[in-house]
């Protein structure tokens, strides 16, 4: 049997990775995560809104399951590493996963500032998942800040499009040697098996899951997707080719 | 809950700070009472009291005072 995917000392055994955000009821996270088997889930830190009862979503994430916070809101490394700190004062872990966003069409992360919060994060202990868009010269430059793994983006966040950035995220699987997560535009599980089949060491699926009918359905239906396409890439895939190759032998017809 | 039994200590004065962008007036204190005062859940947020995060067991006797910035926080469902 395979090891699992080793982060920050701890190791996951299933490599698909979930995110809180879109469920219609919070009750639906839990169950998700039984249903899927995902270590690993993503949460955000916003100010509570004085006005309205909220749920505390920790309530409803087991605690053999990863918190993952991420810096979503933050526009500058500064602002990320702010959000890092509170969510580590708060008791949630080592772990954070750098998102900087200052474009709010396509919701594109600034490459620059997540690099520059990465080496303040990585150096002050924290176990760094910078989420970018996918540019191998960042991608090294992440890994010697003491990123512990690398996102890349397959398309914008929230999107369903799939892994449109392809090409530049085989770039990173074949040059990086810290893992490569595939993040954000994963829309279903077909897109999830083939990130796997490309030899992706996991990947994040949001808002597929939690905006589907049925959640839970969905996130088992991920978590087949991931270990499909994850237990093609090591049994290594055949060669493609533009014609024909016969599949039962050529020879000895009865004609 | 224990937290419920606790004599109030507000003393009836009325401070004006900011809380979460907004400025307000309010009669707590020190962190507790105002959580308290905001009927929040005590377990379920974060105070961050003048940029410093504050421990949850601290919130009793760390004191409130005139035009302080408060930021009460908690997580919430993102990707």
């Amino acid at each position: 049997m395979e090891s699992g995917l080793i982060l920050g000392g701890k190791s996951f055994t299933n490599r698909l990775f979930t995110g809180t955000g879109k469920f219609r009821s919070k009750k639906l996270i839990s169950k998700m995560l039984e249903a899927s088997g995902s270590e690993m889930i993503t949460i955000a830190l916003r100010r509570v809104d004085l006005t309205s009862k909220e749920e505390n979503i920790l309530e409803y994430i087991p605690d053999n399951v990863t918190l993952l916070p991420n810096t979503s809101g933050a526009r500058t490394a500064g602002e990320a590493v702010r959000i890092a700190n509170i969510a580590r004062e708060a008791g949630c872990g080592n772990f954070i996963k750098i998102e900087i966003i200052t474009d709010m069409k396509y919701l594109m992360p600034d490459n620059e500032e997540t690099l520059n919060a990465t080496r303040l994060l990585a150096e002050d202990g924290f176990i760094v998942l910078p989420y970018i868009n996918p540019d191998l010269p960042l991608a090294k430059k992440l890994e010697e800040a003491g990123a512990a793994a690398i996102m890349p983006l397959g398309s914008a966040i929230g999107s369903n499009r799939g892994i449109r950035t392809r090409e530049l995220i085989e770039i990173l699987i074949d040059c990086c040697s810290v893992p490569i997560i595939v993040d954000a535009g994963i829309g279903k599980p077909s897109h999830a098996a083939a990130a796997m089949e490309m030899g992706a060491d996991a990947v994040l699926v949001n808002t597929a899951i939690s905006a589907a009918h049925d959640p839970v359905r969905m996130g088992e239906a991920f978590s087949y997707a991931v270990k499909a396409g994850r237990m093609a890439f090591l049994a290594k895939l055949t060669e493609e080719s533009k014609e024909a190759n016969a599949s039962s032998p050529l020879t000895g017809f009865l004609r | 809950m224990w937290y419920l039994e606790r004599p109030s200590v507000f003393n009836g004065e009325i401070m004006k700070i900011n809380i979460n962008g907004h400025v307000e007036n309010v009669k707590a204190s020190n962190l507790y009472d105002l959580v308290l005062e905001k009927e929040l859940q005590l377990d379920s947020v974060i105070i961050e009291h003048n940029l410093k995060i504050k421990r949850r067991d601290s919130w009793p006797t760390e004191k409130i005072m005139e035009n302080d910035t408060i930021e009460i926080l908690r997580f919430v469902g993102g990707g």
